[in-house]
């Protein structure tokens, strides 16, 4: 459905744009006999709907257009550029889920105690932090002031070239400490401050009331029974939450100069290269549907009733 | 009701009103950035690149010799307008939809919702890139997309306390007296809506300032406006060159920004909630 809408956001806007789509598409610098060229293959001669729905059938073939500035297929370009995106954002997010759910239900354990106040107005503090400052933060002081870690890139040039696998491994690990440092203290920060507030919700309801009065052990109502119910929420609102995912993973490989996604974007941007734009816009399109489904899936998992209204 | 004794007294507690001060800060510089800042702050050659902080230059002057102080003043006024402009179309938006969506229920409560959903699904950030690409980068569009995109979040808040607000005993009250739909919707339920509604359009501002810095930062902000994200990424290339005070200022600056929206937002929300 995201999918289908973003397609067709891009088509209203492309064709609502200032100009001709045509050569919108084609770039700045293209000849004429190339925009004729894109006229044809959009079909950009045809009525309205008719050429949306060439539009979407062509996308959906895989013909996502040609980047003026790679002079390649956009979608080779992005295939490229995404396993380092997924290394990077899938990293901070297992370190994330991990820390953030923890600590948001340490501090959702005794709500208004000294130890809560602390770790909300850490989490608070967190939350409010523009990644890409933190970044810049980071790499002045671990990688400018006092030389411990590369300050961007992916892989030492010389290392790509003479090392071997267990060489280029490590070297790629040394840098992804930072930016993974400060992508992942904004993702915990999203999760710790959903749990926390999810679990203080779930902890005044009756049966964990009823729970305490049979005397189970405050560790076990915490983990196991509040925990567990306030799994759905967490997913449900982290999975809303996609959008600052997003934003924060293109900012962080900005700063880093990581060869992903986000830094491919910018450099779309730069050069206006709209087929390219376009293509990253409908690869994000892709991924909330993606994360939408597994979110779906998950809740299943934790909640039977979920389950059988899904299969129902 | 929002005002009431008990919630001033509330607010009166000092250390809720810390977050105040970085908010009234902001301001300051905002409305008077013509009197306090020392040069124009994209003006370039109005001292030497890369002086590091003195009594000439504050904050010191990045590269092109531009004084990074006046950016961080001029910035502040940026960082304001688009926060607020954002909030208040955000805000506009989610009155309506969710005043009509919580009171009339039904048919029309399900299509909206359903449309808000997909609306919240939008990556905004990466949409807002596109449409600043294809429609040019000023702030005006930034401000106006931002804002056409900002509102589910608030529009389902307003919904759920419409919902409840429905079912109380003075808007039935109102309904059995003849008083038209408009005029409950209106006097008798938005005025019981902003509470819950007023600390979701604080964290929404801070967000609009958030994402505008990131938009400025990769270099789509306004080419004729100071901006924080501009300064930062001005200065994330001087960096190697031991040239940390770019860096420092403008980002502490946002930094304290947007932690006084949220505080107070969350505070505000605090409050409000036990005055419900």
């Amino acid at each position: 459905m995201i999918i289908i809408m973003i397609m067709i956001l891009t088509f209203i806007l492309i064709n609502m744009a200032p100009g001709d789509p045509a050569a919108l598409l084609a770039g700045e610098a293209a000849s004429p006999q190339y925009i004729e060229t894109i006229r044809k293959a959009y079909g950009l001669d045809k009525p309205p709907l008719e050429r949306m729905i060439i539009y979407m059938y062509n996308l959906l073939k895989g013909e996502w257009g040609y980047s003026i500035a790679y002079q390649a297929p956009v979608l080779t370009v992005i295939l490229q550029r995404l396993p380092q995106t997924l290394l990077l954002v899938g990293t901070s997010l297992t370190i994330a889920i991990f820390i953030g759910i923890r600590v948001g239900i340490i501090s959702a354990s005794k709500p208004n105690s000294r130890l809560d106040i602390t770790l909300n107005t850490l989490i608070l503090g967190s939350y409010s932090l523009p990644v890409f400052w933190l970044g810049l933060m980071l790499i002045m002081l671990l990688s400018v002031q006092i030389p411990l870690f590369p300050s961007g890139g992916l892989i030492d040039v010389k290392v790509a070239i003479t090392g071997n696998i267990i060489d280029k491994a490590l070297n790629i690990l040394w840098h992804m400490i930072l930016p993974v440092f400060a992508l992942s203290i904004i993702y915990i920060a999203i999760y710790a401050r959903v749990t926390r507030s999810v679990v203080i919700d779930v902890m005044k309801s009756n049966f964990i009331k009823a729970a305490i009065a049979r005397g189970v052990p405050y560790k076990r109502i915490l983990y196991v029974y509040a925990f567990r119910n306030a799994l759905i929420p967490v997913i449900a609102v982290a999975g809303a939450q996609f959008g600052l995912i997003v934003a924060g993973a293109v900012l962080t490989e900005t700063v880093f100069s990581w060869p992903g996604i986000g830094t491919l974007l910018v450099q779309a941007v730069n050069y206006r290269d709209y087929p390219l734009v376009i293509g990253i816009l409908i690869l994000v399109g892709i991924s909330v549907a993606i994360s939408n489904f597994v979110a779906d899936l998950l809740m299943s998992r934790v909640d039977p009733r979920i389950r059988s209204r899904l299969l129902g | 009701m929002l005002l009431s004794k008990k919630n001033l007294k509330i607010i009166r507690d000092p250390v809720l009103l810390i977050p105040l001060i970085p908010f009234m800060l902001v301001l300051f510089f905002a409305v008077f950035a013509e009197l306090i800042s020392p040069y124009p702050p994209l003006k370039t050659g109005v001292g030497p690149a890369l002086s590091p902080p003195s009594l000439r230059h504050y904050m010191g002057t990045d590269q092109i010799g531009s004084d990074i102080f006046s950016q961080v003043i001029y910035g502040s006024r940026t960082a304001l307008i688009v926060g607020v402009g954002t909030g208040l179309i955000a805000l506009f938006l989610a009155l309506i939809i969710g005043l009509v969506a919580g009171y009339y229920g039904g048919f029309a409560d399900n299509l909206l919702m359903r449309f808000t959903d997909l609306f919240l699904s939008i990556p905004i950030f990466i949409f807002l890139i596109f449409v600043l690409v294809v429609f040019g980068n000023s702030l005006i569009n930034l401000i106006i997309v931002l804002g056409l995109l900002s509102w589910p979040i608030m529009t389902r808040i307003v919904r759920s306390q419409t919902l409840s607000i429905r079912e109380r005993e003075f808007v039935v009250a109102a309904k059995a007296i003849g008083e038209s739909d408009k005029s409950i919707i209106f006097r008798e339920i938005l005025p019981n809506v902003w509470p819950a509604v007023i600390p979701a359009f604080l964290l929404e501002i801070s967000i609009a300032i958030l994402v505008e810095s990131g938009i400025s930062f990769i270099g789509l902000g306004d080419p004729n406006v100071a901006s924080w994200g501009k300064t930062l990424a001005m200065a994330s290339r001087a960096l190697y060159a031991g040239a940390w005070w770019g860096a420092l200022f403008p980002g502490l600056m946002l930094f304290l920004t947007i932690l006084s929206f949220n505080m107070l937002g969350d505070q505000l929300e605090k409050v409000l909630s036990r005055s419900l």
